[in-house]
C-alpha cells in the first residue's frame, strides 16, 4: 500500500456508515407508509420533543419536517434556485431564512405532501417547538395552507430554569390532550416512556462518541459526525437509534485504541461552528491543508456534556439512573422537556433565549477541550440563531490566544453564497495557522 | 408651540437626560425595546430612556455585531460604544428579537454599567400559562430593580406610575385622533416627535405638554385633494426623516404602525387595583406586538386593517428593515390584506440609511397612482 507523504496515521472507512444510510432510508419510507398503517402523521421542523408523539398508534409516527425532500434538493443547485425564486416571487422578503424558504416552496407547490408514488398525504397537524420566530411563522403558514391544526411549544428559557421547565412541561401536556382530540386516538404512556428512554440513551451514546473525538488523532471528522448524527436528529426516540449508536460507539472506541484516524492526517485540529448547506464540500476544505475539523455545533448537534471535578467536559452522566426512575408520563416528560435535556450546549447557536456567557464562552471552551488549534465561526445571514454572537466569540477567542475566523454568508441560498470568497478566507486563516496546502508531490 | 418642545427634546435627548439627573439627583435607565415595562422603572424613581440608534455609520459596532443585523440595533450599539449614553446607570432588555439581544449583550460586555437586566417574556397568548409566566418575569424584574436600588418598589409608587403611563397613552391617543381629520390637524412628523419625546422625557412632564397640546388651537389647513393619506408600517423607525420625505412629496402620514410610533403606546387602558396585574395585562394583552412576539401575525393584520379604515388610509407604505426576518415574513399577508381592500401598497426596504432619491421616485409614483393619476 502506498502511503501518501502527508499521511500521519492509519485511516479506514467507517463500518457503520452503511447502517446509517439504511436508517435514513427506512425513516423516509416510514414517513410515507405511516398513514396507511393508521399511524400519526405530523409535519414540523424535527428538532424537539420527538418522543412525544410515539404515544399514538404503533409509535412509529411520520414526521415529515416541512419538506421531506429538503436534503435532496439542497444538493441540486438548479433546483434550489428554482425553489427560492418561487418563494421570492410570492413576495416574501429577501432575508427570510433560506432553509425555510425551501421548505415553504415545497409546501406551496404541493410537493411536500406528495409521496414518491404520487399519493397526497396531509398531516394530522403541524407540530413545532418554536425556538425561532421564523420557524414559528412557517408553521403557521403551513397550517393555514394545509388547513390543519397547529400545535406548538414556546421554547422558553427564562432566568428561572425551574419555572421555565414547568412552563414548557405544561405546554407539552396540553399539546398531548389537544392531539388526542384532533386524532381521536388514545395516548399510550408506555410508548412515551420507552421513547424517552431511547432518546436519553441516544443522547448519552452520541455524547460519548463525540467525547472520544478529543483523542489525537480524532477517530471521526466533523463532516462524518454531522452525517452520523442524523439518526439522532430524526429518530433518537427509536430503539434502532440506540442500537446504531451502541454499534458506532464500539467502532469509535476501536478506532481510538488502534489510532485509526478520520482522514489519515491531522496537521491541525479545528472547530467549525456552522454547516455550509449549499456547499458541504467546504466542510472538508481545511483538509487541503492537512487540517481536520474535529468539533463544532453541527458535528456535536445532539451531544450533551457536563464538566467533571477537573473542569473537563465529559459526556453526560446519570442517564441510566434517570431512565430507571421514569415510570409515568410525568416522569418521562420531566426528563426531557426544557432543561431536562441535561448538560452543556453544543456551542455556537445564539438562540434568543440563551445567555451571552453561554453562547460566547462555551464554543471557546469546547475548542480548548477538544484540543483545537483554531476556530471557524460562521453566521448565516438570514438566520437569527446561527452564530449570532460570532464576532464576540471571535474577539474573546483571539484574546485568549485561540485563533479564530468569522464569516457570514447565505448558507442556504446558492445565489448569494460566495464560495470562492469563503475559500480565500479559509486560505488566509489556515495560512495564519502555519499551514500550507498539501502539494501534488505529497498526494 | 408644543411640537417645538418635543422636537427640542428629541434632538437634544442626551442633554435632557443629563439635566434631569442633575436636577433630580435620580438615576437613568436605558431601555432596549418598547416592551420594557417602564412603569416599574418609573415607580422606582428612575427615568426610563429609550435607546435610539442615531448613528448611521456603525463602525465600532461592526467589530461586535455582524452587518446582517438590523441597522437600528447596530446603531443603538454604536451609540453605546461611542459613549453617548454614558449617563445611564442601568440598561434593561426585554426578550424580543435576537438583534436586540445582541445589542444588549455586547453593550453589557463592553460598556461599563452599574446595573443591567435581561427580562424574559413568553409569547403564547392562547394559553393562560403564558400570561402567568409573564407576571412571574415582571415580579422578578421588580425585585431585582428594588434590590439594586436598595429599596423595594412600593405598591403605591407602582399604582401612581401605572396611572401616569395610562394617562400618557390616553393623551397620545387623543392627539392621534386629530390625524383622522381631513386634512389631518397634525403632521406625521410632528406626531412621531411627540411619541419619541415620550420615550425620552419624564412622563409627567410629557403629560403636561400633551394637555397643553390638546388645548392649543390647531388651525386646519385648506384641504388639498392632491395629497394622499398614508399609513407607514415598519420596525424600529427612529428616523423622522422618512416621514418627512413622504410628506414632502404629497403624502399626509395619518397613522403608523412601528416600534417607535403607535406600537409604543397603543392598546386599551387597563384598570386594575393591583398595579402589577395592570402592567401584566397591558403589556401582554393590549400592547401591539411586533412580529417577533406576534408569531402568527393574525392579531397584527386585524389591527393594521382596522387602523387603515379608521384613519381613512389611501396608501400603505411598508418600510421593511433589512435583515428583520420576522417583518419580512409578514409582507405577503400585509400586501394581500391591503390589495383586497383596494388600497395601494408600496414595499420598500431600508438598511442603514434611507436612499432618498430612489425612495422619493417610488413614493411619488405610488401616491400618483393612489390619486388615480397615471405617471
Amino acid at each position: 500500500m502506498v502511503i501518501a507523504k502527508h499521511q500521519q496515521y492509519e485511516t479506514k472507512p467507517i463500518d457503520c456508515w452503511a447502517k446509517m444510510k439504511e436508517l435514513r432510508r427506512a425513516r423516509f419510507r416510514n414517513n410515507w407508509e405511516a398513514r396507511s398503517r393508521g399511524d400519526l402523521v405530523i409535519m414540523g421542523e424535527h428538532m424537539g420533543n420527538k418522543a412525544l408523539w410515539t404515544g399514538f398508534g404503533t409509535g412509529h409516527y411520520a414526521n415529515m419536517s416541512f419538506s421531506p425532500y429538503w436534503t435532496g434538493v439542497i444538493r441540486n443547485p438548479d433546483e434550489t434556485v428554482r425553489l427560492l425564486s418561487y418563494v421570492d416571487s410570492k413576495g416574501y422578503g429577501q432575508q427570510v431564512c433560506g432553509a425555510l424558504k425551501i421548505h415553504l416552496a415545497h409546501i406551496l407547490m404541493g410537493v411536500a405532501t406528495k409521496s414518491p408514488s404520487g399519493e397526497t398525504i396531509i398531516p394530522d397537524f403541524i407540530y413545532q417547538d418554536n425556538f425561532c420566530p421564523q420557524v414559528a411563522r412557517l408553521g403557521h403558514i403551513v397550517s393555514k395552507h394545509l388547513g390543519v391544526p397547529y400545535l406548538y411549544t414556546e421554547s422558553f428559557r427564562g432566568s428561572d430554569p425551574e419555572k421555565s421547565r414547568e412552563y414548557q412541561l405544561e405546554q407539552v401536556k396540553e399539546n398531548i390532550e389537544r392531539a388526542e382530540k384532533i386524532t381521536g386516538m388514545k395516548y399510550d404512556d408506555e410508548k412515551l416512556i420507552e421513547a424517552i428512554k431511547n432518546e436519553l440513551q441516544t443522547a448519552k451514546l452520541v455524547s460519548q462518541i463525540c467525547e472520544l473525538n478529543k483523542s489525537i488523532p480524532a477517530p471521526l471528522d466533523g463532516r462524518q459526525l454531522a452525517s452520523l448524527g442524523l439518526p439522532a436528529v430524526t429518530m433518537s426516540h427509536q430503539k434502532e437509534s440506540v442500537e446504531f449508536y451502541k454499534m458506532l460507539l464500539d467502532e469509535v472506541k476501536y478506532r481510538v485504541q488502534n489510532q485509526i484516524s478520520a482522514r489519515g492526517f491531522e496537521r491541525k485540529r479545528l472547530m467549525m461552528d456552522t454547516f455550509p448547506w449549499v456547499a458541504p464540500h467546504l466542510f472538508r476544505y481545511p483538509e487541503k491543508y492537512g487540517a481536520v475539523v474535529v468539533a463544532g455545533d453541527h458535528p456535536f448537534l445532539n451531544a450533551r456534556f457536563e464538566a467533571d471535578e477537573n473542569g473537563d467536559w465529559v459526556a453526560i452522566t446519570g442517564i441510566d439512573e434517570l431512565c430507571s426512575s421514569i415510570r409515568t408520563r410525568e416522569d418521562a416528560l420531566r426528563a426531557t422537556v426544557g432543561g431536562g435535556r441535561v448538560g452543556k450546549s453544543k456551542g455556537g447557536h445564539g438562540s434568543q433565549n440563551w445567555r451571552i456567557e453561554q453562547v460566547v464562552g462555551e464554543p471557546i471552551e469546547m475548542a480548548k477541550q477538544w484540543h483545537c488549534d483554531g476556530m471557524i465561526l460562521a453566521g448565516e445571514r438570514d438566520c437569527f440563531q446561527q452564530m449570532s454572537f460570532g464576532l464576540e466569540t471571535k474577539l474573546l477567542a483571539t484574546s485568549q490566544g485561540m485563533p479564530a475566523m468569522f464569516f457570514y454568508s447565505v448558507l442556504a441560498d446558492i445565489r448569494q453564497f460566495d464560495a470562492v470568497g469563503l475559500q480565500k478566507r479559509f486560505d488566509i486563516f489556515l495560512g495564519s495557522l502555519g499551514l500550507t496546502k498539501i502539494s501534488a508531490d505529497e498526494e | 408651540m408644543t411640537f417645538d418642545k418635543f422636537r427640542h427634546v428629541v434632538e437634544n435627548r442626551h442633554d435632557y437626560a443629563r439635566e434631569w439627573k442633575s436636577a433630580t439627583g435620580g438615576k437613568v435607565c436605558g431601555c432596549l425595546c418598547g416592551n420594557v415595562p417602564e412603569e416599574i422603572i418609573y415607580a422606582s424613581g428612575m427615568l426610563p430612556v429609550r435607546i435610539l440608534g442615531e448613528e448611521k455609520t456603525p463602525t465600532l459596532a461592526a467589530a461586535h455585531m455582524q452587518d446582517n443585523r438590523c441597522a437600528f440595533c447596530r446603531g443603538c450599539l454604536e451609540e453605546g460604544l461611542r459613549g453617548r449614553y454614558d449617563y445611564i446607570d442601568g440598561l434593561v432588555y426585554v426578550h424580543s428579537c435576537i438583534a436586540t439581544s445582541q445589542t444588549y449583550s455586547s453593550w453589557v460586555l463592553h460598556v461599563p454599567l452599574a446595573w443591567s437586566y435581561r427580562m424574559d417574556r413568553p409569547s403564547r397568548r392562547d394559553t393562560p400559562l403564558g400570561k402567568e409566566n409573564y407576571r412571574d418575569c415582571l415580579e422578578g424584574f421588580r425585585l431585582s430593580l428594588g434590590e439594586w436600588l436598595g429599596s423595594p418598589i412600593s405598591e403605591e409608587a407602582l399604582a401612581q406610575s401605572v396611572a401616569t403611563y395610562r394617562t400618557n397613552r390616553q393623551l397620545m391617543r387623543q392627539v392621534y385622533e386629530l390625524r383622522k381629520m381631513h386634512p389631518p390637524l397634525i403632521s406625521g412628523s410632528d406626531a412621531k416627535r411627540m411619541v419619541l419625546a415620550s420615550m425620552l422625557m419624564d412622563k409627567e412632564k410629557h403629560n403636561d405638554l400633551l394637555q397643553q397640546l390638546l388645548q392649543e388651537k390647531h388651525e386646519p389647513r385648506e384641504l388639498d385633494s392632491s395629497r394622499v393619506r398614508v399609513m407607514i408600517i415598519g420596525a424600529g423607525m427612529d428616523d423622522v426623516g422618512f416621514t418627512e420625505l413622504v410628506e414632502s412629496v404629497g403624502g399626509d402620514v395619518v397613522i403608523d404602525d412601528h416600534c417607535l410610533g403607535l406600537r409604543y403606546f397603543w392598546g386599551n387602558p387597563v384598570i386594575d387595583e393591583d398595579p402589577m396585574a395592570a402592567i401584566t395585562s397591558y403589556y401582554f394583552d393590549e400592547k401591539p406586538d411586533c412580529p417577533s412576539q406576534d408569531w402568527f401575525g393574525d392579531r397584527r393584520m386585524e389591527r393594521l386593517l382596522w387602523l387603515a379604515k379608521e384613519y381613512d388610509v389611501e396608501t400603505v407604505i411598508w418600510l421593511a428593515q433589512a435583515f428583520c426576518g420576522t417583518h419580512q415574513w409578514d409582507i405577503v399577508d400585509g400586501a394581500a390584506l391591503f390589495e383586497k381592500e383596494g388600497i395601494p401598497f408600496l414595499q420598500l426596504e431600508r438598511d442603514v440609511t434611507i436612499p432618498e432619491g430612489i425612495f422619493r421616485n417610488r413614493i411619488e409614483a405610488t401616491l400618483e397612482i393612489a390619486k388615480g393619476q397615471l405617471v
